[in-house]
């Protein structure tokens, strides 16, 4: 790394750009008539003064902010050279050949071909410290994210450059869980990431647990008999169980996304549903002694009776036409 | 004094329970299917298919073997009114012979709607008279070859409208299906080998498709099954199936000439195809009703006969 590093800085002197790497103002490997000083005006020629200070100072992050400001507001495409040297300075050796291949296709007259051959000189350079990362995705438009920054949306269009070390790809795509991998770049490589994003369900388990025999349905649609276990949109269902000369159970449950949700269902005989229980005469018959009228509403709550319904022979023996129009 | 006082608390308890009771909702709006045949499962047909089609989705779909150790005929559904009253129900029933994956015989089809606060009967005969025009689609749907207008299904040999509405259907007795019976072994069944030992063949007049109508005692009138479904009085036949009297899918008095009987147009279309080898009248028992199903191993109702026939 001693060795690039030397090598990068020889190139990056042998572009004029010496400057960069000290206090002295930055200027581009170009023979320009018109120096960028003197070229820039306005609100670009503050951008680029105040970034040659900033970079002296060697805060290269906000001198790259203040020359891509500057190229932004002018188009002068001599600024990519020192928004390079920043990127440069930065580490960032990926960005910085991409600027300068930026800057290498802008040509003359601003890159004279004494400035393209240095600036090619710089590419050679940085290549070792590089590699190029092709990322596809089972899904279009899923935004690609390279070390957290957004660098676009599939399918990409060319592999993206980037700095030798551990990377970390993440894709976004709404409805479909993040997907996200981190590759090694040795350098000089061409690396492939193939992601597959995968859908989010919005569903949980259902298991319904009834006699061997019962007829099982969701929604009106008969899904089993006895014990039946199953993966639900969340939401609302109608959950039915039914059997021959059996009173039918019907409960609307409520799924949650990821969640388990268990019933037990023990139908109980026509003769002995129609019947009250035991229990309930016991109870009914002190409260009544107590004198106590409104306890007996409650033992007898209207919201908690089921509607009885006509079983057919032929197993489920109902089948509940769709609840929600 | 002890009694009285018993009683006291006992109706006032009553009444409470009473009171209490009267809160329930009412049960919901539904339509039994019976699902009834002329013919005998599982020999002539051994596998029942239930289909039911509403809001564009299936909502019930499953096969069912015939015979004594599966479904026995007839048999109903009850299909419980959804949210929206006026959105009709397809049901398809059809029967196969050979299994699940066997020669589908028959088709009958019906959309009908269901009443929100009533209980109602739908019957869906699998006639023996439509045996043979259904046939499986290359998509693999069970299709009807003869009733191909849309809307319309196969009922006792003809092409009828198989749209039915659901309010002018009649409420749903147990005892109307089941000879009387609940449906579990109970009833009456019609003993069509017993009521056509002594048949007495009858001359068709292939015109018109009538016969004479028989001038006493109660008139039962079968087809003697050249192919050897129905009931059979031995394994080498004669074979029959039953038409249910005064019916739109048996056999009518003609009301032109009160003398003959108006049978089924697919009798005679069935003598001419030489399925059937004639028709046979016989006054052994109480007329065939529509209420009263027929006996045999593959029958809920009543006790079997002996069957020995072969398709």
């Amino acid at each position: 790394v001693p060795f690039l590093a030397a090598l990068l800085a020889a190139a990056l002197c042998a572009g004029g750009a010496a400057r960069a790497q000290t206090s002295q103002p930055l200027a581009p490997p170009t023979r320009s008539p018109t120096p960028l000083s003197d070229a820039l005006s306005g609100q670009a020629k503050e951008d680029y003064t105040a970034g040659r200070l900033l970079y002296a100072d060697g805060d290269f992050g906000a001198a790259l902010l203040k020359f891509l400001g500057a190229f932004a507001a002018s188009g002068d495409v001599r600024l990519l050279w020192n928004a390079a040297a920043c990127e440069k300075s930065l580490r960032h050796y990926a960005n910085a050949a991409v600027f300068v291949r930026r800057y290498i296709a802008a040509g003359p007259p601003l890159v004279t071909d004494d400035a393209a051959r240095d600036a090619r000189a710089f590419l050679e350079v940085v290549e070792p410290l590089t590699g190029h990362l092709t990322i596809a995705a089972n899904e279009p438009l899923a935004r690609v994210y390279l070390d957290g920054a957004e660098v676009g949306a599939t399918p990409l269009v060319e592999p993206l450059t980037v700095d030798i070390g551990a990377r970390h790809v993440t894709l976004k795509k709404e409805g479909f869980a993040d997907y996200s991998t981190t590759v090694q770049v040795v350098g000089k490589d061409q690396i492939r990431v193939d992601a597959v994003l995968v859908r989010v369900a919005h569903e949980g388990r259902l298991v319904v647990r009834a006699a061997r025999g019962d007829a099982i349905s969701i929604d009106g649609t008969v899904v089993g008999g006895g014990d039946w276990s199953g993966a639900l949109q969340s939401g609302s269902h109608v959950l039915r169980v039914t059997a021959p000369d059996k009173a039918p159970y019907q409960s609307d449950l409520l799924i949650v996304d990821g969640q388990l949700r268990t019933v037990d269902v023990n139908l109980e005989p026509l003769s002995r549903a129609g019947a009250l229980p035991t229990w309930i005469w016991a109870v009914g018959g002190a409260v009544l002694v107590a004198g106590a009228a409104t306890g007996a509403y409650f033992i007898f709550k209207p919201g908690d009776h089921q509607p009885a319904v006509t079983v057919g022979t032929i197993s489920p023996g109902t089948v509940q036409l769709p609840l929600r129009p | 004094v002890k009694k009285v006082a018993k009683s006291r608390w006992g109706a006032a308890f009553v009444a409470l329970v009473v009171a209490c009771a009267g809160k329930d909702r009412p049960p919901p709006g539904e339509l039994i299917v019976a699902v009834s045949t002329d013919s005998s499962p599982p020999k002539d047909i051994d596998t029942l298919h239930v289909q039911v089609l509403s809001d564009g989705r299936i909502q019930f779909d499953s096969d069912y073997e015939l015979g004594p150790n599966g479904l026995l005929l007839p048999a109903t559904l009850g299909l419980l009114a959804g949210a929206n009253a006026a959105t009709p129900a397809v049901i398809r029933v059809y029967a196969r012979k050979g299994g699940a994956t066997g020669t589908v015989r028959v088709l009958r089809e019906a959309t009908v709607t269901v009443p929100e606060d009533r209980v109602v009967m739908f019957r869906m005969p699998i006639d023996w008279l439509c045996y043979d025009d259904a046939a499986v689609s290359s998509t693999g749907d069970v299709t009807d070859t003869k009733c191909t207008t849309p809307g319309q299904t196969c009922a006792g040999g003809q092409c009828v409208d198989a749209v039915v509405d659901g309010a002018s259907l009649p409420a749903f007795s147990p005892g109307a299906v089941f000879g009387g019976g609940t449906g579990h072994g109970d009833g009456q069944c019609f003993d069509t080998v017993a009521c056509f030992a002594q048949a007495v063949p009858a001359t068709v007049d292939m015109t018109a498709c009538t016969i004479a109508k028989p001038a006493s005692g109660p008139i039962n009138v079968a087809m003697e099954i050249e192919t050897g479904a129905g009931a059979c009085v031995t394994p080498s036949g004669p074979c029959f199936i039953a038409l249910e009297g005064e019916s739109p899918e048996g056999w009518q008095t003609s009301t032109a000439d009160p003398t003959t009987i108006d049978l089924p147009a697919a009798v005679c279309s069935r003598i001419l195809a030489g399925k059937v080898s004639g028709v046979v009248t016989a006054s052994a028992c109480a007329t065939k009703a529509v209420t009263t199903p027929p006996c045999g191993p593959g029958s809920s109702v009543g006790g079997g006969e002996v069957d020995g026939g072969a398709d």
